[in-house]
């Protein structure tokens, strides 16, 4: 795929380097110049030097037929002149946007940038979710925040221990247990699985009866 | 006579950018009678204001949601965006009339091919660089012909 990076420094190399790796074709925009000599000297890549706010840079950078545009300025209101560019006038399939006030997700969303990524939003969401619930391992989300996927641990407290997964019936309608994870072994579960002690379960549930799912794994009372 | 002169309570403006030109444009709509706050990123900026202005001023980001609602921005029938960056100016035109459904909103832009950001809103733009080069030709009597704006 053909991949745009605009702006950004560490992000913009260590993604530029990630991209490459899959055997991606990456242009980068940057108007700092000696960061631009870094990268072109690093990387075998056209790297254009200038500002990518202005059309006339993102056209001489040919973002035209690109596949995706990633907008890593560390002004908000920059980004969104670059993704609305990029989408309206160039018509590159899809753009990403990175935020810097939370606040601006849903904004960018009405107004056009599908994908927009706040590090404070989803660190703060980590954070979050990490302090209180003990036994959440890890989470996923997917469309747009709509649903997610939570890898939840099962301690020794927890009252769902040997039973089956078809006698627990205290979880909400749109949750589901999509995998166990038991050692090194995936099982995949049938309502006659039995859960254990230390195993990993993945629950897809939508993001709405997310904190309801949690709470229910752990407190771990049926 | 237009419906807002009329109108008994005075019309709200929200004028984004202290400048040379939001400061102008501050000061003479609250001489007129409107009812102005005006918003800029530094408090320094409002010694532009002329000293009889009555209207409210605002420290803080135009681009800010809880900034430009702290403003009023949801009572207001006029936005005028005119801060140093386009950018800014564009995405806070776009937050008044697009999501707030403000009418009467109008921005200034250095760079004429940001107009293409624009494109099926009805936000009123001002290119100082168009209207110089306009001002030039009347005043040298030199006919220009097409933009080179870059």
């Amino acid at each position: 795929m053909k991949i745009v990076v605009v702006g950004g420094r560490n992000k913009a190399d260590f993604l530029i380097g990630s991209l490459l790796n899959k055997q991606h074709e990456v242009i980068v925009i940057n108007d700092e110049e000696a960061y631009c000599t870094y990268l072109s000297e690093k990387y075998d890549i056209p790297v254009i030097l200038g500002n990518p706010t202005k059309k006339y840079i993102l056209s001489e950078a040919n973002v035209e037929d690109a596949d995706i545009l990633i907008a890593l300025r560390p002004k908000d209101a920059d980004n969104l002149a670059i993704c609305q560019y990029a989408h309206s006038i160039f018509h590159v399939k899809k753009v990403v946007a990175t935020v810097s006030n939370p606040k601006n997700v849903e904004l960018f969303k009405k107004l056009g940038v599908n994908t927009v990524i706040s590090a404070t939003y989803t660190i703060s969401k980590i954070i979050e979710q990490a302090s209180t619930f003990e036994n959440l391992v890890n989470t996923l989300s997917f469309e747009n925040d709509k649903i997610s996927i939570n890898e939840i641990l099962i301690t020794k407290n927890c009252s769902f221990i040997n039973k089956k997964i078809s006698d627990i019936n205290v979880l909400p309608k749109n949750a589901i247990i999509c995998c166990i994870l038991r050692d090194v072994q995936l099982v995949v579960p049938k309502g006659d699985t039995v859960l254990k002690e230390h195993d990993k379960l993945l629950v897809l549930c939508d993001t709405k009866t997310q904190d309801e799912v949690l709470s229910i794994f752990n407190e771990g009372t049926m | 006579m237009k419906l807002h002169l009329l109108h008994k309570d005075k019309i709200s403006v929200i004028v984004a950018g202290c400048g040379r030109f939001g400061s102008c444009l501050a000061s003479s709509l609250n001489e007129k009678g409107y009812d102005v706050t005006i918003i800029d990123k530094q408090e320094k900026s409002f010694e532009r204001l002329n000293e009889n202005f009555s209207g409210f001023q605002i420290c803080g980001d135009v681009c800010d949601l809880d900034t430009i609602k702290y403003a009023g921005i949801e009572q207001c029938a006029m936005f005028i965006a005119v801060t140093d960056d386009d950018n800014t100016n564009c995405m806070a035109a776009q937050i008044a009339n697009r999501i707030f459904h403000i009418d009467d909103v109008y921005v200034r832009l250095n760079d004429p091919d940001k107009e293409d950001l624009l494109m099926n809103t009805n936000i009123k733009a001002i290119y100082p660089v168009r209207l110089s080069k306009l001002e030039f030709e009347r005043i040298s009597s030199i006919t220009l012909g097409k933009d080179y704006v870059k």
